[in-house]
């Protein structure tokens, strides 16, 4: 094999592909990134076996050829290197990186020993804007569980019905929800669960690019992402989601309407004795005021007010802080509705017509 | 004395003389005035849990080893321990004790500080010694024999430390060979008198090492404890020191904690034979997780800590913890971490001696769940919410060198579920893991 392309470029594809590099070390080779030339481009694999990401580079074949490198090495050396050419020649064991006056011999390992990638080449298919994607994984996946004793909740929901497309993601105490149009209707509905993790990496490569398109496949057992720059395949979880349409409030007795910014930074300030008091934020809303308020043994008492619009009788609830943190400085809406029932019940959060956020309260 | 906030206090220690014994002797009366203990049989490695008051005029004291036991006492009954028949027995008496104020802490299964404070007149408290206080003993006493047939002795103080104290000094008082039955009262304003002959052993966190280290200062007696410069304990043993020189003087501010306001929670299992397997180590970690889930459940706390305690064959101990994300009281997220940390200190099959689970960091806190209400997460897998995609539409083009990671097993997870609920509706033998049952067969 012998290849010469730009340094930027290899550094930014390793960066993509480095995203799946297996940080376990159960088998060796998968600490590996896989080069494989192909006309005037290399193109880049890694895997963890969970996740398979997979891109491409422009680049000048002078020989072809394929074969498996350290990944974290080979991106530190790449990213230390000054801007200009960099050629990579060898095979067999050892593979000789030059850019100007520098050379480094990298240890190799055969491209045979790499797993197979897969590729989904059927099953339904739909198209979204990278920035529509990033934006959904952004306001969804946050929500999902981090517990491995609950798996399936550990995913994110992907259901294309008609001309929607809907993200659901919820750890049991939480739900996230945030639906798109589609260009073109499904002829068949999908629903499948995809690993978060995956799905994070995603959406840092993902482009703020509403031109940019990614297709998505369906498989049965996988699902594929494909961008212009990069293809991500990732297992789907086996296993059945809950049905998170009951836990949607369908009428409300009180909505209040607030400034974002406003409460966020009443409610950072509040999680500082929180955090030691089990999370739990007591918040009461009452006329034009939402008095919100923390004790903990250890860390104090924190009190904030801030000025509400409400409909509907007074209500005290306590919610963790956290949960509310989180979500409201992940919105960009300045102007934000929480529809509220009793103190027992869950608090919806809508930021336009395309996000839900419902949310448990604590009991004390 | 006491703080300048604090009310004077009243507290009594309780405890049995001799719990199981007693129990065995109510079961089968033939028992009484014989030398016997309750315990594992010594060809088990089995030690002493009780021993009767007959069979301790002969040197026999809990924790010994039964086979040291019975060269003491060459004609010794050993008696094979009932554990859950004490446990009821023990439930029993803690539910008298409550008769006579709510402000109970079981200390373990046969002993238990009751704040009795509130049960006296105010001249009473600060009198300590006075007749109503003596006379409420003397009838927590008399019922416990009365109503459940068992003999317990007491000690009184104004804190719990001097009173536990005291319950010990009054059964070392006791005629050898017969049960104690004592009742020590140490009035306000002489707990610092009462201790300072008494070794520093005798106080709460001095252990052989703190001891040994005391010695090396010349330090014997709590009295002699008392009067060293606190500030230089506090240089030698740093915060310990300083509730050292406190508890010297007979100073213990430690409030009774009730059942509600428990520290911690856990289970330990002392094994037959040293285990050096992960299947039976992993098999007796998810038993003991499921028992303390179920005392979570049972008393609607959550707990943020995990911790496991290892005891190796040559008796040291290891210990590891960790916090949770969040506070749960499922067994699953807590069998989790506590695998995690069996993974951290357990290796190389070595040989265990004892294993035990404990969860901290309680809060009667709880986030309440969306799916709380809907049964559905426990649903037959057959149901199935929204069209799932057609499988015959889909074709992939699936790797062929590559194992996926293995998926958690969802039906697993709601078997130990219904394992938690189950154990909590009816106890905790009503169902094994095969995999625990085995080091009883071999």
């Amino acid at each position: 094999m012998k290849v010469t392309c730009e340094r930027s470029y290899l550094a930014q594809a390793l960066g993509v592909a480095g995203r799946a590099v297996s940080s376990r070390n159960t088998l060796p080779i998968l600490t590996h990134v896989l080069l494989q030339t192909e006309d005037d481009r290399i193109k880049l694999s890694a895997t963890d076996l969970d996740t398979f990401v997979r891109c491409a580079l422009p680049a000048s074949v002078a020989e072809n050829g394929e074969v498996a490198l350290p990944a974290a090495t080979l991106s530190d050396y790449v990213s230390k290197l000054p801007d200009a050419p960099v050629t990579l020649e060898g095979g067999d064991g050892k593979v000789v990186v030059r850019s100007g006056h520098s050379r480094f011999t990298i240890m190799s390992a055969p491209a045979e020993d790499f797993p197979v990638v897969p590729e989904v080449t059927q099953g339904t298919e739909i198209t979204v804007s990278s920035a529509t994607l990033k934006e959904m994984i952004r306001m969804t996946a946050f929500a999902a569980s981090k517990e491995e004793s609950r798996s399936i909740l550990m995913g994110v929901l992907f259901e294309a019905r008609g001309d929607t497309l809907t993200l659901v993601a919820t750890d049991t105490h939480r739900l996230a929800w945030k639906q798109t149009r589609l260009n073109e209707s499904v002829q068949t509905p999908v629903s499948a669960i995809v690993p978060a993790k995956p799905l994070v990496e995603l959406e840092r490569v993902l482009t703020r690019n509403a031109e940019d398109m990614v297709t998505i496949r369906f498989g049965s057992s996988q699902v594929q992402f494909q961008s212009e720059s990069a293809t991500l395949v990732s297992r789907v979880l086996d296993g059945q989601f809950p049905n998170y349409e009951k836990v949607i409030p369908k009428a409300t007795e009180r909505k209040v309407q607030f400034e974002r910014e406003e409460w966020l930074g009443a409610v950072r300030r509040v999680d500082i004795v929180s955090r030691s008091a089990n999370q739990k934020m007591v918040c009461k809303f009452g006329g034009a005021m939402l008095a919100m308020s923390a004790e903990s043994s250890e860390a104090g008492q924190t009190y904030e007010e801030i000025p509400i619009a409400m409909d509907g009788t007074d209500l005290q609830i306590a919610f963790n802080a956290k949960y509310l943190m989180e979500v409201l400085g992940l919105i960009s809406d300045d102007q934000l509705s929480l529809e509220l029932n009793g103190a027992l019940n869950p608090g919806i959060l809508r930021a336009g017509e395309s996000f839900i956020y419902i949310v448990m309260p604590m009991q004390a | 004395m006491s703080s300048p906030h604090a009310l004077p206090r009243t507290i009594i220690h309780v405890d049995l003389d001799a719990f199981y014994c007693t129990v065995e002797e109510l079961s089968d009366p033939a028992l009484c005035g014989r030398a016997f203990a309750v315990g594992g049989r010594a060809d088990e490695r089995g030690v002493v849990a009780s021993g009767s008051y007959a069979a301790r005029s002969f040197g026999l004291r809990s924790a010994m080893a039964m086979g040291m036991a019975q060269r003491l006492c060459p004609h010794l009954l050993v008696v094979p321990p009932r554990h859950s028949h004490y446990r009821a027995v023990s439930a029993g008496l803690m539910e008298l004790l409550r008769s006579f104020t709510p402000l109970l802490e079981q200390l373990s299964i046969d002993e238990a500080f009751l704040d009795v404070s509130g049960l006296l007149a105010n001249d009473d408290i600060v009198s300590g010694g006075s007749s109503a206080a003596r006379t409420l003993a003397l009838e927590i006493q008399r019922c416990v024999f009365e109503e459940l047939g068992l003999s317990c002795s007491l000690g009184m103080a104004s804190n719990k430390m001097v009173a536990k104290i005291a319950t010990d000094c009054g059964k070392a008082t006791a005629t050898l060979g017969q049960s104690p039955r004592a009742l020590c009262v140490v009035p306000p304003g002489e707990e610092a008198a009462f201790l300072a002959p008494l070794r520093v052993s005798a106080l709460w966190g001095v252990g052989p090492k703190m001891e040994a280290h005391l010695q090396s200062l010349g330090i014997e007696t709590i009295g002699a404890l008392a009067e060293w410069d606190e500030r230089d304990l506090a240089r030698r043993f740093g915060k310990h020191g300083v509730e050292l020189a406190r508890h010297a003087r007979g100073i213990d501010r430690r409030e009774v904690i009730t059942e509600r306001e428990r520290k911690s929670i856990s289970s330990e299992t002392t094994f037959l034979h040293d285990v050096g397997d992960w299947e039976t180590l992993h098999a007796t970690l998810g038993e003991q997780t499921r028992s303390v889930a179920a005392q979570l459940q049972g008393q609607k706390l959550q707990a943020n800590t995990v911790k496991i305690k290892i005891r190796w064959s040559n008796f040291s101990y290891s210990t590891r913890q960790m916090t949770l994300p969040r506070a749960t009281d499922a067994a699953p997220t807590i069998e989790v971490a506590a695998t995690a940390l069996l993974r951290q200190i357990w290796g190389d099959a070595a040989p265990v001696r004892l294993l035990g689970v404990g969860v901290s960091g309680l809060s009667p806190v709880r986030q309440l769940g969306l799916f709380d209400s809907i049964p559905e997460m426990e649903a037959s897998p057959m149901s199935v919410p929204y069209p799932i995609e057609v499988k015959a539409t889909q074709e992939v083009c699936s790797p062929q060198k590559i194992v996926l990671a293995p998926v958690i097993d969802e039906r697993r997870q709601r078997l130990r579920e219904t394992l938690t609920r189950l154990e909590a509706r009816f106890g905790s033998v009503v169902v094994h893991l095969g995999a625990t049952t085995r080091s009883e067969s071999s």
